[in-house]
């Protein structure tokens, strides 16, 4: 019988909070990680890397996106950032909101590579964002937090690990 | 749904590397995942060909559309008549691999296989989006695919799972 390729990890639900840790949720047994996250928030949010516990705020993200909002398209760049975007609150009360976050080699010592897909809505309107994100340190992370800009999260977070050998 | 793994190479320091019998009537759809270092680095396009009874489709048959954006820039162009998809561009370093993903979509089925492919550099300067839509002009069937650096070698790692949907 054909064996599942992806692989639940952990789910996290919440509601009220400051900010969402999600703890040894990487490891040697994959590479690659998919996250699904649905989150009501008030704000952007944003991704930070975290190791036995505690975050990895060093100025050592960078990224690139892209933005697209009826017709308007716009890009940017950020290096020596202190974390990723998550657009995880980009959505109006009662808005729908999905963003589905790649993450590939958080645990193995290189450096870490994300690609994030947000469609979310504000007031009726469908927007969207992608971005590619690089970490500047070869180190491991066993895991990643999820903080709001402003106002609290709440929603769940889904981690699938791709099966390797 | 679920995802089946239906292929897997680790290879290391390689001109090219085929992965066959990893498309088949079993699934319409694929994801190919892939963590890739060219050597020497400088930026050595990844290109993917599709293969059958293991020997590749290097005719002129590949489109793509792309989506680029550099800081505030972004552009899009069309290419046609290419010899493979664009699926990386290896702009990478020994501890700095590239992911990239590459969904496939019919590759075995007798139509044409259309894919999307998106780039996640990890480079030590500027940060690039470049996204790809690309499709095949003929309607064959094929059961594999190669990917080989426009130059140099490459070593990584590539997983192919097939997307079950029932």
């Amino acid at each position: 019988m054909a064996k599942d390729g992806l692989i639940h990890i952990t789910k996290s639900t919440f509601s009220g909070v400051s900010s969402v840790n999600i703890d040894n949720c990487f490891s040697s047994n994959y590479t690659h990680y998919l996250v699904s996250q649905n989150i009501f928030g008030g704000s952007y949010c944003y991704i930070r890397l975290r190791s036995s516990g505690s975050t990895e705020s060093g100025a050592n993200y960078r990224n690139q996106y892209i933005y697209f909002d009826g017709t308007l398209v716009a890009g940017g760049r950020a290096t020596g950032a202190t974390y990723w975007d998550n657009q995880a609150g980009y959505t109006d009360a009662g808005g729908a909101i999905m963003t589905e976050i790649w993450f590939s080699n958080p645990y193995e010592s290189v450096r870490t590579t994300v690609y994030t897909e947000t469609a979310g809505v504000l007031t009726g309107n469908l927007v969207g964002y992608t971005q590619v994100g690089a970490h500047d340190l070869s180190n491991s992370y066993d895991g990643f937090t999820i903080v709001p800009g402003g106002g609290t999260l709440t929603g769940s977070v889904s981690v699938f690990g791709l099966v390797k050998s | 749904m679920s995802w089946i793994k239906t292929g897997e190479s680790s290879f290391t320091s390689v001109s090219s590397i085929s992965i066959d019998n990893c498309f088949s009537s079993l699934y319409n759809n694929y994801i190919i995942l892939s963590r890739i270092v060219v050597t020497p680095t400088g930026g050595a396009a990844l290109n993917v060909r599709l293969r059958s009874y293991g020997i590749d489709d290097s005719s002129t048959n590949y489109r793509r559309q792309q989506l680029n954006s550099s800081s505030t820039t972004i552009t899009t162009s069309r290419v046609t008549g290419e010899t493979y998809f664009l699926a990386g561009l290896g702009t990478s370093y020994s501890s700095y691999p590239e992911f990239n993903i590459l969904n496939l979509y019919n590759p075995f089925n007798k139509i044409r296989t259309t894919a999307s492919i998106k780039i996640g550099q990890n480079p030590t300067a500027n940060i690039f989006i470049n996204n790809f839509v690309s499709a095949h002009d003929l309607p064959n069937s094929y059961d594999g695919f190669s990917v080989t650096p426009a130059s140099g070698t490459i070593t990584g790692l590539i997983t192919v799972y097939g997307i079950k949907e029932s």
